[in-house]
């Protein structure tokens, strides 16, 4: 910087400005309008160099100030300003002007105008100067002391005042403070007359001494008006220790003093009072530190407040370390820091130490006093003595609890849940409650859903979550009795695990709680309004005067006795209040008691209400001192004690009902086994009280045993009792138990141990059932069961018996001996899977369920399991068993052998089954029919046959045997068929007949079809059995045959001598056999020795005779082939047409063509060559069917023989194509069949015609051909 | 006649010459039974005589080469075949298949005797044989188990000592067995028994060399 400004030091300009800042320090220079032209940096509070004139507004030059000044101070500088411009006066004015820092400093500021030769102001030059610091100061602290909410002053070492600040000023009024220096005196003048000498006196001795002044006195208000002051005063002294200046404070502390002085007014009274007051109260410090003791509690504890100071530890807890009973002194200690912390009332019983060491039961009870803020100012406390009141509240209770314990011993409801909560038993406690049974499904939900519906959600998240985690359940729930009514329950439950440590099942256990829970709610109740009570300050507190009125009374009494205030003004007394009984005992005793000790003991009694309700009270009075005709009373409302002792009286009292009145016989024994209680009922029935048959030398137990219990049973009593009494386990048996006139009663006795805490038996309760008339019904029902039992062992059928529920409940020695016993199953579905075939089982346990289902009887048939593992077949009927009102008691099943019986059927069935199975496999059609013919039963391969089932034939057509034949039997058979059928039935004949059947295709097959009754025993018919064998394939294999064999004779008729003579040599061979053979044999007879002549001759007439018959058939042939003139002889031509009809039987029947045969009657015998003629019509017949095969529906033959004229005309007519070349049909090798030799017509022509006859053909008029040929009567002459 | 005289069996279906052929044999002295069909004579008992069976070929239903083959293989009487007309495939079958002869009719009855002699002749020779068969069989079901397992031994050829080593045997009682074994089966000699074991198929499942592959 130094340098800068050597640099600028040539520039005039510049040297006068830094002459300025230098030397003038800050300077500043305006125009004549007041804007700046030019300030030293310092004025700005910038440095030296770069700072820039501040641009100031035309309009108003102070502008160019306000950046720089206070702002409280700019509105004054700135009018200050405009003003000298104006006026052209100096500038003047003390302000804070903004330093480099940011801070404001008080700066005085001054310009003054520059003017020209005309005086006319041309500019304005100004400085601004530092004020002094203490300048500051000065002025700060006469705000602060003007401003403090105190009296300041100062006094002259001497003690002349030197200052007062202006509070001071302005309450001790102008004549005080006018016109300094005011002296000590006039000050003095002001202080109270009374407080003067002393505030003399200390304020001398500060002044000598040099020692701070503190006094508290009363100084006149500028009013007159005296007001107490706090003052304080200290010196200042200088470096050699010498007192400069006095410097003093004072306080108005009027009104603090005044409620002090209230206060303590107000303490005083109540200590006398409460001192008065024959009740020991106490008070504590805010913090809980006992600060009084009344004289009453001094005496008592024999021990006073100031006893408790000990240098290590506080007042509170030596008091409670001392005093306080040692069990209840931390829980009083801790709660009555909890109320002095929270500030809440304190109320605790407990056992406080009396002055002669001797702890007794007392009911302290505080409350906190408060002062306007809300401030615990004290605690004020009362302790009263309960000694008597716990001690008779703690036998009844003991005495409750032991009832209590003995009313727990009647059963309560048990119940058992599975791992996942479905309850799986009640017992009948339980069942009767909500009325229902355990069995079924959904039972859970069901007792969920029986939970009122405030505690269901609670129960059910209990329950699973115990569920989940195994953890013990207990909870109290109300539950829904039958009746509709909720009742409260405890229900507790834990889970049995197996050695695997998983749960297997859920024991539980509900107790009917809702008495109980309703006491409970009653007690809360109680317990709830006595705390109301406490919280209410209900010490009533009554100031009376010996004339026996109340003076006063505290609202807590007037409660009490439900009188206002307004009453006690108009005047009441203690006369008024107290019932007659208490009034003379209030004249005598507690008078004479005031007037002889001034004071009553508490004492309880009775007071009337307003209402005229009495209301008990505990109240001791004493008198005021030195004013002995009045005193105080003190007055605890013990209503709510009263009834709560009433309440457990009560309920003593119920329970001791209860217990005697429980349709039981209850007893008690101590953990050691002696009798201690029989209830009343058991007192009673035996005749004797616990102690009664006590007996010198013998236990009480034993004694007791020996006269009460039945001989026989004694010893297993006794010993049962040892047992449980040694090992804590629960006794329970049955006893046969002496009554009072000495007759023996069967009674169920049971009893449980109760444990302490720490799980010792402490006693035994126990409960006997006279179960007399059950034991009696019970035997003889086990009489009856036992006789029926034998009975049904008897029988020979196995006997079973199921409850409802389907659980086994008997089973009869003969089925235990038969199938074996059931061991542990006891349910019929798991019975049934294991004794019955797993074959028959579906079944046989469907029908089951179902019988079970719908109560109906039901039978099952299926193999049972024996002993020895076989199974057998048994037929088991079972039937329900009900009662009155229908409902089902008791299901019966009956079971008998019947494994032979389905032995044989099976066999039978068997039979039946291979049979059936050969009938259908059989390649023969088989039907049964019933005796009237109609159809029953048709095999497999009669039907495959016909196409259709015998249901297909509808009834309405008529007989369903008739419609089968005619829509099977070939039309051509039908009428024989049906006929032969009608007479079959009508007569029961065999049927046997060969006929066509249609096959389902359409085609006709030749059958065989043989009919046979079946009779019963009778002789009646009751089946027609009908086989039916397709023969076609047979009959064909007849035709193939006779076709090869016509193939054969037809081939002879042209062929040569030779080609035959394979076939004539047989037919010549057997006869020329015979010959030789006889010849030779005739020759042994005849060489024999001696001859035989008979056998001889027989053996050459058979020669004879065979050799003619082989020179027959020589001279056929030759006649045949040869046409050779045979000799003819007259015959009948209907002779011939029968042979040849007759020869042509089986060909005729074969091709199914239907043969009509017409002969006259009349015609005349004509002479003809039998065999020639034969093979003539023979061969005209063969051509007509061969003609019609296959070409005609319906084949028809027609064989006509008439008379025509001198002749016989034979025609032989069919219903084929007809003949396309009727002339050359006769010519040789003629032929329209690729099989035929065309010679068969020409040698028929050559024959008929060598009769002399004639042969021709004719086309028919229907279609077809009619051969004729005609035979004259008498024979043409040969050629 | 005794019981043992033969009888010849005619099946014939012409009545003529069934009639002939019983008078030509009665004459020559011969038991006859006749039957007209295969089917007759398959009912009719097998006679327990020497017997014959003259066959017609032409027979109505079975003819006679079929009857002579449904009769393979059982016990009958040798067949004579006559035939009205012979063929030689006919013959050929008949033959073949055991018969004894095969005769066109007519034929003379010096060739008629002659083949039914010989047929009686081979019958007679099989029934002996078969009669032998049966005592054999019977003589060895009396003997003892251990007897019977003597006899293969000894009809094999294995020394005593050897069957009786085989048989775990002392030597004598082998000797005894051996004896015994020739007695009941009625041996006159050891090669006697081997022809009897021979003939009833007992297996030679021993050498002396040693035992033979089974």
């Amino acid at each position: 910087m130094l340098s800068v400004a050597t640099d600028a030091i040539n520039d005039q300009p510049a040297r006068a400005a830094r002459l300025v800042e230098e030397v003038v320090g800050n300077a500043w220079a305006t125009d004549a309008a007041g804007r700046f032209l030019y300030a030293t940096p310092g004025v700005l509070g910038l440095p030296a160099a770069g700072w820039e004139v501040p641009d100031t507004n035309p309009e108003d030059p102070a502008l160019g100030w306000k950046p720089l000044l206070h702002p409280e101070d700019y509105e004054a500088a700135a009018m200050s300003w405009r003003q000298s411009l104006q006026t052209g006066h100096a500038y003047d004015v003390t302000h804070r002007l903004r330093a480099a820092d940011g801070t404001y400093r008080w700066r005085r500021c001054s310009g003054r105008p520059v003017r020209d030769a005309e005086a006319r102001i041309v500019g304005w030059y100004g400085a601004v100067l530092e004020r002094e610091a203490l300048h500051d100061r000065e002025r700060e602290l006469a705000q602060l002391v003007d401003m403090a909410p105190s009296h300041v002053w100062r006094l002259t070492p001497d003690g002349e005042p030197a200052f007062f600040n202006r509070r001071m000023s302005d309450y001790l009024g102008p004549e005080i403070t006018s016109g300094p220096p005011v002296g000590l005196e006039a000050l003095l003048a002001a202080v109270h007359p009374e407080d003067a000498p002393a505030f003399r006196t200390t304020l001398r001795r500060s002044l000598a001494t040099g020692e701070p002044f503190a006094l508290r006195y009363r100084l006149r208000r500028f009013d007159g008006a005296y007001r107490w002051m706090s003052s304080r005063a200290e010196p200042l002294r200088d470096h050699a220790e010498r007192i400069l200046q006095w410097y003093g404070v004072c306080h108005d502390i009027d009104d603090q003093v005044r409620a002090e002085e209230a206060l303590r007014l107000r303490e005083q009274e109540l200590e006398r009072l409460v001192d008065a007051v024959p009740a020991m109260i106490w008070c504590l410090s805010p913090d809980g530190q006992p600060s009084y003791y009344s004289e009453q509690l001094v005496r008592w504890l024999g021990m006073s407040v100031e006893d408790l100071d000990h240098p290590r530890t506080t007042r509170l807890a030596r008091a409670a370390a001392l005093l306080v009973h040692p069990a209840d002194s931390r829980d009083v200690h801790a709660e009555l820091a909890r109320c002095v912390r929270t500030g809440d009332p304190f109320l605790c019983k407990c056992r406080v130490r009396r002055h002669d060491g001797v702890f007794r039961w007392m009911e302290g009870r505080a409350q906190a006093l408060r002062d306007a803020e809300g401030n615990i100012v004290q605690w004020y406390g009362v302790l009263i003595d309960i000694e008597e009141l716990m001690r008779a509240q703690d036998e009844l209770r003991g005495r409750e609890r032991e009832l209590s314990q003995l009313v727990d011993m009647v059963p309560s409801q048990i119940w058992r849940l599975n791992p996942d909560g479905e309850p799986i038993f009640f017992n009948k406690r339980m069942v009767d409650f909500l009325d229902m049974q355990v069995a079924g499904t959904g039972r859970l939900q069901a007792v969920i859903d029986s939970i009122h519906p405030d505690d269901a959600a609670r129960f059910e998240a209990a329950l699973h979550q115990s569920l989940a985690t195994g953890e013990a359940f207990a909870m109290q729930y109300r539950l829904r009795r039958a009746d509709g009514d909720y009742r409260w329950m405890s229900g507790r439950a834990e889970p049995l695990r197996d050695e695997r440590g998983r749960i297997v099942q859920w024991f539980g256990l509900s107790h009917d709680i809702d008495d109980q829970m309703r006491l409970y709610a009653d007690i809360a109740e109680r317990e709830a309004r006595i705390r109301r009570l406490v919280d209410s300050d209900i010490i009533g507190i009554v100031i009376w005067d010996l004339d026996g009125r109340l003076i006063d009374a505290n609202d807590a009494f007037l409660r009490m006795i439900q009188h206002d205030r307004a009453d006690v003004t108009a005047g009441i007394r203690w006369f008024d209040i107290t019932p007659p009984e208490w009034q003379e005992v209030h004249a005598r005793e507690e008078a004479q008691e005031l007037a002889a000790t001034g004071k009553m003991q508490a004492r309880e009694k009775e007071y009337f209400r307003k209402d005229g309700s009495r209301v008990p009270v505990l109240i001791g009075a004493a008198c005021f001192d030195g004013q002995s005709r009045q005193g105080v009373a003190y007055i605890l409302d013990l209503t709510e004690r009263k009834r709560v002792e009433a309440a457990v009286r009560d309920r003593e009292r119920e329970l001791s009902q209860l217990v005697d009145m429980v349709p039981s016989y209850l007893w008690r024994i101590t953990a050691d086994g002696m009798p201690v209680f029989f209830n009343k009922r058991l007192v009673d029935y035996l005749g004797l009280d616990v102690s009664g048959a006590d007996r010198p030398g013998k236990s009480r137990l034993a004694a007791i045993t020996e006269a009460i219990i039945h001989p026989d049973d004694s010893a297993t009593v006794a010993a049962a009792f040892e047992r449980s009494l040694a090992s804590g386990e629960r006794f329970s048996m049955n006893w046969r138990m002496r009554r009072a006139d000495g007759v023996y009663r069967w009674m169920a006795a049971s009893a449980e141990a109760m444990r302490d805490q720490a799980g010792r038996i402490t006693q035994w309760y126990g409960l006997c059932h006279d179960i007399d008339d059950q034991v009696l019904a019970e035997q003889t029902l086990r009489q009856s069961k036992q006789q029926l039992e034998q009975m049904i062992d008897a029988m020979p059928i196995n006997i079973l018996s199921f409850d409802p529920s389907r659980r086994l409940t008997y089973a009869s020695r003969r089925y235990l001996d038969t199938v074996g016993p059931p061991g542990p199953i006891r349910d019929f579905e798991t019975l049934a899977r294991d004794v019955a075939h797993p074959d028959d089982l579906p079944v046989m346990f469907r029908r089951a369920l179902d019988g079970f289902r719908t109560g109906l009887p039901f039978v099952n048939r299926f193999r049972r399991r024996c002993s020895d593992g076989v199974y057998r077949w048994i037929e088991a009927r079972a039937q329900a068993l009900r009662d009155a009102d229908g409902q089902i008691v008791q299901w019966y099943i009956a079971s008998i052998d019947i494994e032979e019986e389905m032995q044989a059927q099976e066999a039978l069935r068997e039979r039946e089954r291979f049979l059936w199975q050969l009938v259908e496999t059989l390649p023969a059609m088989i039907d049964c029919t019933a005796p009237d013919g109609e159809p029953v039963y048709r095999s497999q391969q009669l039907r495959a046959f016909l196409g259709y089932e015998p249901e297909e034939l509808t009834g309405t057509d008529g007989p369903r045997l008739m419609q089968t034949l005619d829509a099977g039997v070939h039309p051509d058979d039908l009428a024989a068929v049906r006929k032969d059928y009608a007479r079959c039935l009508q007569t029961g004949e065999a049927y046997a007949r060969r006929h066509r059947l249609r096959r389902h295709d359409g085609a006709y097959r030749w059958v065989e079809t043989r009919a046979a009754p079946m009779r019963n025993a009778d002789g009646a018919i009751v089946q027609w059995n009908v086989i039916c064998l397709d023969i076609d394939a047979e009959v064909r294999a007849q035709e193939d045959l006779r076709l090869a064999q016509e193939r054969l004779a037809r081939a002879g008729q042209a062929a040569s001598l030779a080609e035959l003579s394979a076939s004539i040599a047989h037919e010549v061979n057997q006869p020329l056999a015979a010959v030789v053979w006889n010849s030779q044999a005739c020759q042994r007879w005849l060489a024999a020795t001696p001859p035989n002549l008979d056998r001889a001759r027989t053996t050459v007439e058979r020669i004879i005779r065979d050799a003619n018959a082989a020179a027959d058939v020589v001279s056929r042939i030759r006649a045949l082939f040869r046409q050779a003139a045979a000799p003819r002889h007259r015959g009948s031509i209907g002779d011939l047409v029968a042979d040849v009809g007759r020869l042509l039987g089986d060909r005729t029947a074969q091709t199914r063509v239907g043969v009509t045969t017409d002969v006259a009657a009349d015609l005349p015998a004509v002479p003809f060559d039998v065999v020639q003629l034969q093979q003539v019509l023979v061969n005209l017949m063969r051509n007509a069917i061969e003609a019609m095969e296959g070409q005609a529906p319906e084949p028809r033959l027609g064989i006509r023989a008439v008379r025509d004229g001198a002749a016989v005309r034979v025609e032989v007519s069919d219903n084929g194509p007809g003949v396309p070349h009727p002339e050359k049909v006769f010519d040789a090798f003629f032929t329209t069949r690729p099989t035929g030799m065309g010679m068969g017509l020409a040698i028929c022509r050559s024959i008929v015609e060598s009769h002399g006859g004639r042969l021709w053909v004719e086309g028919n008029e229907l279609g077809g051909a009619t051969f004729a040929f005609t035979l004259p009567m008498e024979a043409p002459e040969p050629p | 006649m005794t019981a043992e005289a033969p009888i010849v069996l005619i099946v014939e279906d012409d009545a003529r010459a069934r009639e002939a052929l019983g008078e030509l044999l009665v004459a020559h002295g011969m038991r006859v039974a006749v039957y007209v069909s295969a089917e007759e004579y398959a009912r009719a008992a097998t006679p327990t005589v020497p017997a014959c069976l003259l066959l017609d070929v032409e027979l109505p239903g079975i003819n006679g080469l079929d009857l002579q083959a449904e009769l393979t293989g059982a016990d009958h009487p040798p067949i004579v075949f006559l035939t009205g007309h012979g063929d030689i495939p006919s013959s050929v079958r008949a033959i073949r298949h055991g018969a004894v002869d095969f005769l066109t009719k007519p034929c003379s009855d010096t060739a008629l005797m002659a083949a039914i002699e010989a047929a009686l002749a081979q019958d007679r020779r099989i029934r002996a044989e078969r009669a032998e068969l049966e005592r054999l069989r019977a003589r060895y079901a009396m003997l003892t188990p251990r007897e019977r397992q003597v006899l293969p031994l000894i009809v094999s050829g294995l020394l005593n000592k050897q069957a009786a080593a085989e048989l775990k045997l002392s030597e004598v009682t082998l000797q005894v067995h051996k004896r015994n074994v020739l007695r009941k089966m009625g041996a006159d000699s050891l090669a006697d028994l081997v022809r009897i074991a021979l003939w009833l198929r007992i297996p030679v499942t021993h050498s002396r060399r040693g035992k033979r592959e089974a």
